[in-house]
């Protein structure tokens, strides 16, 4: 297994708050990993800078063995990399078909659509997450839920070879997060690289084999869930200074 | 001792997501609660049922044996409640005196307003030093003493502090902590949300783990100090 991401020394400093700090990792391809950290962790600042949103201070991301920092987020998505957001971002007056639809029409989306017909793909990522029965309802009167589903489902549109999902279960009932479990699952079984934030853990923590974990900026810990869950620094980071192992 | 506060059974939701479910708690007169638990745990919400910035879909409040779960906030403020929010909230153009006149708001008497606003500034001399000096431009620390000092100003009965130690250091958090434990001494009964559970647990009488809405476990620091289940529900595992 290569690797897919390679992320070294990233900085970004926000004037005097540096919100992530000299920070590295990598992800092998067909990796299913979660990003924790206490509320204010840096974590959505990461997926920021690797997909684009945000220009790092200092340091290096590398996709593919090619060097995307700073690079515009649609040259990003072109490339394969694809995110969700924590607050649901949608066309709300679009039909949730054609939602999905411009994502279908991106660079790699097309590469599929071309083959099966632009609404064929469409239908066929509406139907994989579960919302092809709204195809032609508009996100404005649907619920949380639904959006949450719709946003992976523009993700997926275009294609990608690594997903990031920022808090992909925050304001999910119970059954809900069932359900984008399952199909976050499917999409790791179809070959695609996930990479997961979450700062509710009890979700997250089962489903991945592997997190890294950053506090204040700073890379804090990295392996599987139960060895992460048992660092005393990333307990002190969650429960306060001077935590202990009980 | 008097119990001042009871919650029965209270149920909230945001849209679908469940935010607080079947939560039943009762504070004592003069006693100082924590309520913990990781981020989303429904911690603030809690908060904010009680004050009135949320009305709970089921359930009952009572504070000094009425019914308060249908009040609107400032009638909860009138009846003893003040709530020292998330984030501070300050009124960040107006002075330190001024904020802490707008928690005096609903004071009749100038006398007791007078008390009130020496014991404020005696808990925290910084506050006084800066009293003229616009509430934006304090430090992170000032600015959460300053909101104790707010709640405070309207001599409530019971004070609920929302995450007091957010975006400080470690120093300021035991600073404001050591405070938090004055007021206790002085008589105010204090309901505390908190993430930092070591913090919380070394000043709190009571403490009640809060999981997705649920109080999963409640007791004393010792009785809690060995529990595993604080870990796992911080962690997830």
């Amino acid at each position: 297994m290569g690797v897919i991401l390679e992320v070294k020394n990233l900085t970004k400093k926000f004037g005097g708050l540096t919100a992530v700090n000299d920070f590295s990792f990598e992800i092998k391809r067909g990796e299913f990993i979660g990003l924790i950290g206490p509320n204010g962790a840096g974590k959505t600042t990461v997926f920021n800078l690797i997909s684009g949103f945000e220009k790092p201070s200092s340091g290096r991301i590398r996709f593919n063995g090619i060097d995307i920092t700073g690079m515009k987020p649609y040259k990003i998505v072109n490339l394969g990399i694809a995110r969700t957001f924590q607050l649901v971002r949608s066309f709300k007056y679009l039909s949730l078909l054609d939602n999905i639809t411009v994502s279908c029409l991106s660079k790699r989306g097309k590469e599929v659509s071309k083959k099966t017909g632009t609404d064929n793909y469409a239908s066929s990522i509406l139907a994989s997450v579960g919302l092809i029965d709204k195809a032609r309802i508009p996100p404005i009167i649907l619920p949380h839920g639904d959006l949450r589903k719709l946003q992976i489902g523009k993700a997926i549109g275009t294609n990608p070879e690594l997903l990031l999902l920022d808090e992909p279960f925050s304001g999910l009932s119970f059954e809900e997060q069932l359900g984008i479990t399952d199909l976050i699952k499917k999409l790791h079984a179809d070959g695609v690289t996930i990479f997961i934030t979450g700062h509710v853990l009890r979700e997250l923590m089962t489903l991945v084999p592997r997190v890294i974990a950053m506090h204040q900026g700073k890379f804090i810990a990295d392996g599987p869930p139960v060895q992460v869950a048992n660092n005393k620094i990333v307990l002190e980071a969650y429960l306060g200074r001077g935590a202990k192992i009980a | 001792m008097q119990k001042l506060l009871e919650i029965k059974k209270i149920y909230h939701y945001y849209g679908k997501a469940k935010a607080l479910e079947e939560i039943s708690l009762k504070i004592e007169e003069k006693a100082l609660d924590a309520v913990i638990g990781p981020n989303g745990a429904g911690k603030s919400t809690l908060l904010r049922v009680i004050s009135g910035l949320e009305e709970p879909d089921r359930g009952k409040i009572e504070f000094l044996g009425e019914r308060i779960d249908k009040l609107k906030a400032h009638k909860i403020t009138k009846k003893g409640i003040s709530h020292c929010p998330e984030r501070r909230r300050l009124f960040f153009d107006m002075s330190v005196a001024d904020n802490l006149k707008m928690g005096a708001y609903t004071l009749k008497n100038k006398e007791v307003y007078k008390v009130m606003k020496n014991f404020v500034y005696e808990l925290f001399p910084r506050l006084n030093e800066r009293r003229k000096q616009r509430a934006g431009t304090l430090s992170g620390g000032e600015q959460q003493m300053l909101a104790i000092a707010r709640a405070l100003m309207s001599k409530p009965k019971l004070l609920l502090l929302d995450e007091p130690s957010l975006g400080l250091a470690p120093k300021i958090k035991k600073r404001i902590f050591d405070v938090i434990e004055k007021i206790k001494q002085e008589g105010t009964t204090t309901l505390l949300v908190e993430q930092d559970a070591v913090l919380a647990m070394d000043v709190a009488e009571n403490i009640h783990l809060l999981e997705e809405g649920k109080i999963e476990m409640r007791g004393t620091k010792k009785e809690l100090e060995k529990e595993p289940r604080i870990k796992q529900v911080y962690l997830g595992i």
